[in-house]
């Protein structure tokens, strides 16, 4: 059983985030250049991009801490997409702080930290070129985003550009049995096995899933993840993709409406369905590739507001047509 | 270059002109600011270029600034718009600096609420009757209230010299200056254009080497590696660089950054090819299938992970799969890949939802690609093939050489010949001439069958991009070497 004071008071999350670029699980090759950037110094205005949860902003930080030493607090701003990052805000509170004064040593500069920067504005992007160009000689940019094709050309073209790819389940696991021993969390392998499932190689997900299963059963078994996650079990989805693919219509749409009634909301039983059905290896190619397809229709359906069992049931019905079709 | 940092109205600037003195906010012509320099952040100062000679633009688009430069004054207005970093604002200073120019630039001030400086900034005289003012960045307010700013230009007078020195940006309709400089305004207000070209990599191969010197241990193969991650900008180029000097080969890029690999995984989706040996559970999978004839061997490569690992944009990469699918996809399924690439254009472009339906619509796209391309003994009918950035840039640069200097015709635009292209390629030819192409834009193409395109292709040369050899059976992706890309 795990400390509950303190697995409830701090989130793991926060607990074990690195502090050094050293720890950070992933992205080898990636993390071996921002050390040197640590050890050398003198860094280029950076674009990290990367899919949530892979350590973007964790690196950073570790690199603005092995960097800055000691003044990192008062050296490196942190801007997120919860702050207000009109133009204004990059005019002002930006400018204010680039034009603060620090002392650091030569070779190192002030830090800015733009959390999720492809969600700013264009303008405040816009705004964002003059000001970078202004205050080179004291002030670096560290811009984290989910693609960097969605910030804008001016601002790519005076950064250098890091990429950062989805953690493997293997890193993972070997990070969540690092937290688990220190929590001393009492697991089985199909419970890591069903987080790895639930986080799609999203880090943060993984702990705070993990945390979430221990705070709330204790014991963490793919039942409990399951039910804590609150995600239908996704070997029911594979079951009645098998009945899909052998057009049992009755047996399938039972799956759905059973799902359905334990209060699954539509929108997570499609979110299910697709990320079981494209690692699914019962179902043929062809069928693969229409069930996606409708499955995405109907996505967009539910979405755009029509959640209703109808719409789940007309999906699971057009899919038991299809290898007939075919 | 004159720069006057602006905190009041517009009398700082009529001051900095008037003022020959050397004012602490005005510094004179000849000492330059190096603004580029400082972005590029450490490579040395005197590796600036300090003369045109040192300039590894095209010569022909040099001396297009060069001669807008050294007209008599007053020259009026110059849009001078490119791509970032390919060079725009370092041949306006060096070569204004050559010609003895004096140039002000404006730079933004804090507060420009409502405020008529930068109108103000615009409709100043330099003292110097030769000199000229330059304008990097625009007002916010600019781009929200584009009838103001036409006034404003409208409103300029006729003595005056001003470039506008504007990135263009194809990510961003807001900000793109081409919304700014229609054709229209350009040709009612004689507002004289340069367009700048990413530069072709053997000219950004040469700069870096410049950069580089002789004591580096940077090979010239590396320094084309670089210049192909860059694509065309200089800035991004020598920032690679940087860290390449100081870093060495492993720590400063990633071959994984390079636009080669977009290649790689279009050509991974259109080739469709499967792997030697299907595993078992495959096997078994596909024997659920009824239509015996539908059944699939097992493809070469994890769809998944070229889809969740693709680091490019999937409404990017789907647009190369439409270019680059009629050549590959039988004609007879052509219409089932083309379905899906319309429905993950026209359903699935969730666009506030975009991280969600991103993976759908390419999910859809690659799988049907990926299915509808296979074909049995494909081994024989399949053809080395370089793989080209989009056909339509090809053809907006042949498009480009018909057009006459200066001339604004609105009918030139880059939409109607994609259209269109795709579906050309498909038949292996490419209409006899730009020139008659688009002189009959539209009736040309589908009015006619296609014996008499044939009839009409036969007697010209016909350009087709497949490299045929008998009997190769593997597939190669060469990407065309982009040197030409300046040279038009």
């Amino acid at each position: 059983m795990a400390d509950l004071k303190n697995s409830e008071t701090i989130p793991w999350v926060e607990k074990y985030r690195p502090m050094l670029l050293n720890d950070i699980v992933g992205n080898e090759h990636t993390i071996e250049r921002l050390k040197h950037f640590a050890k050398h110094g003198n860094v280029p205005n950076l674009i990290i991009s990367g899919p949530p949860g892979c350590g973007k902003t964790t690196s950073i930080w570790a690199l603005a801490r092995e960097l800055l030493g000691k003044h990192v607090k008062e050296a490196c701003l942190e801007l997120n997409a919860s702050d207000d990052r009109g133009i204004d805000v990059v005019r002002n509170k930006i400018k204010t702080f680039a034009q603060t004064r620090v002392t650091l040593p030569a070779g190192r500069h002030k830090m800015i930290i733009l959390d999720e920067a492809d969600s700013m504005t264009e303008g405040a992007q816009q705004a964002l070129r003059k000001t970078m160009e202004g205050y080179s000689k004291t002030t670096r940019f560290a811009l984290a985003c989910n693609q960097s094709d969605k910030i804008i050309e001016p601002l790519q073209s005076r950064c250098a550009i890091v990429r950062y790819m989805k953690l493997s389940d293997a890193e993972m696991l070997l990070r969540l049995q690092e937290v688990a021993a220190m929590e001393n969390v009492q697991y089985d392998d199909e419970g890591l096995v069903a987080i790895l499932f639930t986080a799609q190689g999203d880090m943060r997900q993984a702990l705070n899933n993990l945390q979430c299963t221990v705070s709330g059963y204790g014991y963490v078994n793919a039942e409990n993840v399951y039910k804590v996650c609150d995600e239908p079990h996704p070997s029911m989805m594979e079951d009645m993709f098998v009945n899909c693919v052998k057009g049992k219509v009755r047996e399938a749409s039972e799956t759905i409406h059973l799902l359905y009634r334990l209060g699954y909301s539509p929108e997570d039983i499609i979110n299910t369905m697709f990320r079981v059905c494209k690692v699914c290896d019962k179902i043929p190619e062809l069928l693969k590739l229409e069930f996606l397809r409708e499955i995405g229709i109907c996505h967009v359906r539910i979405v755009e507001g029509l959640s209703t069992l109808v719409q789940l049931s007309g999906l699971v019905a057009k899919m038991c047509m299809m290898n007939e079709a075919s | 270059m004159m720069v006057t940092t602006r905190k009041k109205r517009s009398t700082t600037v009529s001051d900095a002109f008037n003022d020959d003195s050397t004012g602490k906010r005005a510094k004179r012509s000849g000492t330059s600011t190096k603004t580029t320099q400082a972005e590029s952040v450490t490579i040395e100062c005197d590796t600036t270029p300090m003369t045109s000679n040192d300039l590894h633009m095209h010569s022909r688009k040099l001396s297009e600034i060069r001669n807008w430069l050294s007209k008599p004054a007053p020259r009026g207005i110059l849009s001078l718009i490119g791509p970032p970093g390919s060079g725009k604002s370092t041949a306006v200073r060096v070569l204004s600096h050559e010609l003895k120019i004096l140039t002000s630039e404006w730079l933004e001030c804090d507060h420009e609420i409502e405020d008529d400086s930068f109108a103000d900034f615009l409709h100043c005289r330099p003292s110097t009757r030769t000199g000229i003012l330059l304008v990097r960045h625009l007002p916010q307010s600019t781009y929200n209230d584009l009838p103001k700013f036409h006034e404003l230009l409208r409103s300029i007078p006729s003595s005056s010299s001003i470039i506008f020195c504007l990135p263009s940006t194809q990510s961003s309709w807001h900000l793109n200056p081409t919304r700014l400089f229609t054709p229209m305004i350009c040709l009612d207000l004689g507002i004289s254009q340069i367009t700048t070209n990413p530069f072709a990599t053997t000219f950004l191969t040469k700069a870096m080497k410049r950069v580089a010197g002789n004591n580096s241990d940077c090979r010239d193969a590396e320094l084309t590696e670089i210049a192909k991650i860059a694509d065309g900008d200089l800035r991004k180029a020598l920032i690679i660089l940087n860290l390449r000097l100081r870093f060495g080969k492993g720590n400063a890029y990633d071959k994984a950054d390079s636009p080669i690999s977009l290649f790689h995984a279009v050509g991974r989706i259109v080739y469709a090819k499967r792997a030697e040996k299907t595993s078992s559970s495959w096997k078994e999978a596909e024997r659920l299938l009824n239509n015996e004839r539908m059944r699939r061997p097992q493809p070469d490569f994890d769809v998944n992970l070229l889809v969740e690992e693709s680091p490019y944009d999937s409404q990017k990469l789907i647009s190369f799969v439409f270019e680059h699918s009629p050549r590959f996809t039988p004609m007879s399924s052509l219409h089932k890949v083309f379905d899906a690439i319309s429905l993950s254009d026209s359903t699935l472009h969730v666009w506030n939802r975009r991280d969600v339906f991103d993976q759908y619509a390419l999910q859809t796209v690659v799988r049907n690609s990926l299915f509808y391309n296979y074909q049995e003994n494909a081994g024989e009918s399949r053809c080395k093939y370089a793989f080209t950035n989009p056909l339509s840039d090809q053809l907006v640069k042949e498009m480009r050489k018909l057009v006459p200097e200066n001339e604004v015709s609105m009918c030139w635009r880059k939409e109607y010949y994609t259209e269109t292209v795709p579906m050309m390629s498909r038949m292996g030819i490419l209409p006899p001439s730009m020139e008659y192409f688009s002189h009959n834009l539209g009736s040309f193409i589908w009015l006619k069958g296609l014996d008499q395109w044939k009839a009409q292709g036969s007697h010209q040369i016909v350009k087709t991009r497949v490299v045929e050899e008998e009997g190769h059976v593997e597939f190669d992706i060469v990407d065309t070497d982009d040197s030409d890309t300046d040279s038009f």
